[in-house]
C-alpha cells in the first residue's frame, strides 16, 4: 500500500536565492554557544532525505543500544514458534525491504512521495523497529534523568510534560513533513527561524506546495509540480498585495491608427484588433509590435488566397494554433499561428461580426444581423445558425457545450452548442447588452451593458445572483470574468477600467481615464489588465514588474517561435 | 465477536475486538494473510502498554468510522487542522505519550489516528513565534545574529505592509 513509487529521500527544491543563503549559513561553523551542536555540515545531505535515522544519528552512542523492546520474548517458552503469526512476525522483520519498509517506517512515508527507505537499510542490522523503539532512545537521552523507561507503563495520566521534545529529531521525515504541511506560511516561516536544522527543513518546496494550495487553490492542470513553490508562494502573496492596492506599473502600445476593438494576450505576447483594419501582435515583455497583420501591411500583396479584412476588426481570439477575428466586413477569418497566415473565410452573416470564440471543434460568431453561426473549426464548415435574438448579438462565448449570448434586446441567452437548442432566456436588463462572460465551471453568467448595471446569474436556476447597480457611468463595453482569481474587470464608455470581486460584487479597484476616450475591451491575468481604447491606444497595467522570483511563478515560454518573430 | 489478543512491548497482553484492531492496517493485513483468527497473542513490539492502551482507546471510540476518501490527492489532505471535539480531548496528553502515539500510529498505519496527532502538533506551532516554538520543543537556538537577521530579510515580503 502506497509503496509503490516511493523513491528515497525527501527531493526539496530550493530556490537559487535560498541555497545561497543555506550555503552561506552552513559554510560558516555553528556558534559556540551551542551546547549540543548538530553537525550541520553533515546533516544537510539527510535534510533533503531525513529520516528516522538521519536524525537519530545525531544523537551519538544511543544506536548500539538499540534494541526493540520485546523481541526475543517471543521465541521463548512458546513451542508452537512455527505457527503462522510466528512465521509472519519474522517476515516482517527480516523479510523484504519491502515489507519492511512498510511496517517499520509506516505506510505513509508515500505522503510526500518519499521514504526513509535508503537510509533504513543502512541501520538496519543494528536496530529493530527504529520508529518507536529509537525515539525512546532519543526520549531517553534527552530527558535529564537518562532513562530510557519514562514511558512505560505511563498512560495519559501525566499532565505535565517533563520537558519539550524536538519533533525533528523524533520523527521520520514524512512525518515532520506531514506536520509542517498544516501550517500557514507565516508559521512555517516563524519555523525557519527556529533553529538552523529546523530552518532547512521548512524550507522544503514540498511543503510550501500544500501552505501554496491551501492558500491559493490547486495550479491549472499540467502544470509541472516540480518547481520553488516557495517563492512562488511570494510571488502569488506580493502579487495579491499589489491586486489589493492597485499597484501598477502602466505602459502604452502605440500604432494603431483608430480604436482598437479588441485584444487577447498571453504570458508573451498581445493581440489586438482595430478599426484600422488591421491585427497587431505585440510582445507583451517589451511593447513592442512584432507583426502587422492586414492587406496594407502584407509584404506579397495577393500572394495570400484568403486575404484580409475590408473593414474593422471588431473581435478576436487565439490559441496555440490559430486566430480568429470578426469584422464589420460581416467576415470571420482564421489564421494558422505562429506564421499568421490566413488560410480560411468564414462567411455567412450579413452584417458585421461583433464577436467570436472557438474551442477545439466549434468556432461561434455573432453579428448584428441578429444570428449566431457555429462553424466546424477544422473546415469552416456552417454547422448551424442560432435564431432568438431580436436585437445584435453584441457578445458570444462558448464554454463545455454552452454558448452564452448578450444581445441589444437586453436578452441573455443560453444554447447548446452542438445541436442549437435555446436552452433558456435570462431577462432583467433594462436596456440592450454589449458583454457576456461565462465562468470556466459554467455556472456563472456576468452581463454588461447600455443601462450601466453588471448582473451575474446563476446557469443552473437562471436566476439572477446579483446586480452592481451603476457599475459605470455610461456603457459597460466589457467584461472579462477571471475564474481562478474571482474577478472581474469591466471597461466602460464612462473611459474607466474597474475591478470587481466575482463573490459579492465588491468594487476592488478603480482605473478612471487612463484612457482618453471609451474603452472598448479589458481584459486580465494574474499579473496584468491590459485595456483598449478608442483613442487608439493598448494600455497595459502590470501588477507585477519588480517582484522578486517572477519566473519561479510565470516561467518564460520555451518555444519562443510561437512569436513569429 | 471475535477477539484478538495484543501484547504489548513490555509484556502485556491485551483483549481487543478483531474490528477495533483492524483499524490498524498493519494488524488487519497481518490477519488477512494469516487467514485465521490466532489464538494466541499478537506481539506488537515497538509499543509499550501503556501507548497501546491509548491508541485501542482511538480505535474503540473510532470503530464504526467510514473509510477515509479514496481520492487522496484531492480533499483529504485539507490544510485544516481541525480536530473533532473527542480527538482533541483525546490528545491532551503530555508530549511524550503524543509523540509516542503518533509513532505507533505511523508504525500500525492508523492513518486517521496519525492525521490527527499530526495537527495536534501542527496546532502547538500555529501562530508562535520562533522562540516560543523552540520553548515548546526544548530546542536551542544555534543561529548567529547575523543569520537571523538575513532569514528575516529574505523573509520580509511576508510582512504586512
Amino acid at each position: 500500500m502506497g509503496d509503490a513509487g516511493r523513491t528515497p529521500g525527501l527531493r526539496t527544491r530550493i530556490s537559487a536565492r535560498a541555497r545561497s543563503t543555506i550555503t552561506r549559513i552552513l559554510r560558516d561553523p555553528p556558534p559556540k554557544r551551542n551546547d549540543t551542536p548538530l553537525n550541520f555540515t553533515e546533516n544537510i545531505p539527510n535534510i533533503t532525505s531525513i529520516d528516522g535515522n538521519g536524525s537519530y544519528t545525531r544523537v551519538d552512542g544511543v544506536r548500539d543500544q538499540l534494541h526493540g523492546p520485546g523481541i526475543g520474548h517471543d521465541r521463548g517458552d512458546n513451542s508452537r514458534t512455527t505457527s503462522n503469526i510466528q512465521a509472519w512476525l519474522l517476515k516482517l522483520r527480516i523479510g523484504g525491504n519491502d515489507c519492511q519498509t512498510r511496517s517499520v517506517t509506516g505506510p505513509h512515508g508515500g505522503f510526500l512521495s518519499t521514504s526513509g527507505q535508503g537510509s533504513y537499510a543502512q541501520g538496519r542490522e543494528r536496530t529493530h523497529g527504529p520508529s518507536v523503539s529509537n525515539h525512546r532512545k532519543v526520549l531517553g537521552h534527552l530527558i535529564p534523568n537518562g532513562l530510557g523507561t519514562i514511558l512505560y507503563g505511563g498512560g495519559g495520566s501525566r499532565s505535565n510534560s517533563i520537558v519539550g521534545i524536538d519533533i525533528m529529531t523524533v520523527f521520520p521525515t514524512e512525518i515532520v513533513a506531514q506536520i509542517l504541511s498544516y501550517l500557514d506560511h507565516r508559521s512555517l516561516l516563524s519555523c525557519e527561524l527556529v533553529s538552523r536544522y529546523w530552518y532547512s527543513v521548512a524550507l522544503s518546496s514540498h511543503i510550501w506546495r500544500y501552505t501554496f494550495e491551501a492558500e491559493y487553490g490547486k495550479l491549472k492542470a499540467g502544470i509541472s509540480y516540480n518547481r520553488d513553490w516557495k517563492s512562488m508562494f511570494e510571488v502569488k502573496s506580493s502579487l495579491n498585495k499589489r491586486w489589493l492596492k492597485g499597484q501598477v506599473n502602466p505602459t502604452y502600445l502605440n500604432g494603431h491608427s483608430d480604436s482598437v476593438y479588441c485584444v487577447q494576450f498571453d504570458q508573451e505576447k498581445i493581440i489586438t484588433g482595430s478599426r484600422d483594419r488591421t491585427i497587431r501582435v505585440w510582445d507583451i515583455a517589451t511593447g513592442q509590435c512584432l507583426k502587422i497583420i492586414g492587406a496594407s501591411h502584407d509584404p506579397r500583396p495577393g500572394s495570400s488566397t484568403v486575404g484580409y479584412h475590408k473593414g474593422s476588426v471588431l473581435c478576436l481570439q487565439f490559441d496555440d494554433q490559430i486566430l480568429v477575428t470578426g469584422s464589420s466586413d460581416h467576415t470571420c477569418i482564421v489564421y494558422s499561428l505562429p506564421e499568421f497566415e490566413p488560410f480560411l473565410t468564414l462567411p455567412g452573416h450579413r452584417m458585421g461580426v461583433l464577436d467570436v470564440c472557438f474551442d477545439e471543434s466549434h468556432i461561434v460568431s455573432c453579428s448584428k444581423d441578429t444570428s449566431i453561426c457555429v462553424w466546424e473549426r477544422s473546415t469552416g464548415l456552417l454547422l448551424n445558425r442560432l435564431r432568438g435574438h431580436e436585437g445584435p448579438v453584441n457578445a458570444v462565448q462558448l464554454r463545455g457545450s454552452i454558448v452564452a449570448s448578450a444581445s441589444g434586446d437586453a436578452n441573455i441567452k443560453l444554447w447548446d452548442v452542438e445541436n442549437g437548442n435555446c436552452l433558456r432566456t435570462l431577462s432583467g436588463h433594462t436596456r440592450g447588452l454589449a458583454c457576456i462572460q461565462l465562468s470556466e465551471d459554467c455556472r456563472t453568467v456576468v452581463s454588461g451593458g447600455n443601462d450601466q448595471s453588471i448582473r451575474v446569474w446563476d446557469v443552473d436556476s437562471g436566476h439572477l445572483r446579483y446586480e452592481i447597480r451603476d457599475a459605470h457611468k455610461s456603457l459597460v463595453r466589457s467584461l472579462y470574468l477571471d475564474s481562478h482569481n474571482e474577478r472581474i474587470i469591466s471597461g466602460s464608455y464612462d473611459q474607466s477600467v474597474r475591478v470587481w470581486d466575482l463573490k459579492e460584487g465588491k468594487s476592488l479597484l478603480n482605473f478612471p481615464r487612463w484612457h482618453g476616450s471609451w474603452i472598448l475591451a479589458a481584459r486580465a491575468d494574474d499579473r496584468r489588465i491590459v485595456s483598449t481604447s478608442q483613442d487608439s491606444h493598448v494600455l497595459v497595467l502590470d501588477f507585477s514588474s519588480g517582484i522578486r522570483g517572477l519566473e519561479s511563478m510565470f516561467p518564460l515560454p520555451s518555444n519562443p517561435t510561437a512569436l513569429g518573430k | 465477536m471475535s477477539q484478538i489478543t495484543l501484547l504489548s512491548s513490555d509484556n502485556v497482553e491485551m483483549k481487543v475486538d478483531k474490528e477495533v484492531a483492524e483499524r490498524s492496517i498493519l494488524i488487519k493485513n497481518m490477519l488477512e494473510d494469516v487467514g485465521e483468527t490466532p489464538d494466541q497473542a499478537i506481539p506488537i513490539p515497538n509499543v509499550n502498554e501503556g501507548v497501546l492502551r491509548k491508541v485501542i482507546e482511538w480505535c474503540e471510540h473510532h470503530r464504526n468510522d467510514p473509510p477515509p476518501p479514496a481520492d487522496e490527492d484531492s480533499d483529504s489532505r485539507k490544510k485544516s487542522t481541525d480536530i473533532e471535539e473527542w480527538d482533541q480531548k483525546f490528545m491532551q496528553v503530555d508530549q511524550e505519550m503524543l509523540f509516542e502515539i503518533i509513532l505507533a500510529a505511523n508504525y500500525l498505519d492508523i492513518k486517521p489516528l496519525l492525521d490527527v496527532g499530526c495537527k495536534t502538533v501542527a496546532n502547538m506551532i500555529k501562530g508562535k513565534s520562533p522562540e516560543e516554538i523552540r520553548k515548546t520543543f526544548n530546542i536551542q537556538n544555534d543561529f548567529t545574529p547575523e543569520e537571523e537577521d538575513q532569514i528575516r530579510r529574505e523573509n520580509e515580503w511576508a510582512e504586512d505592509r
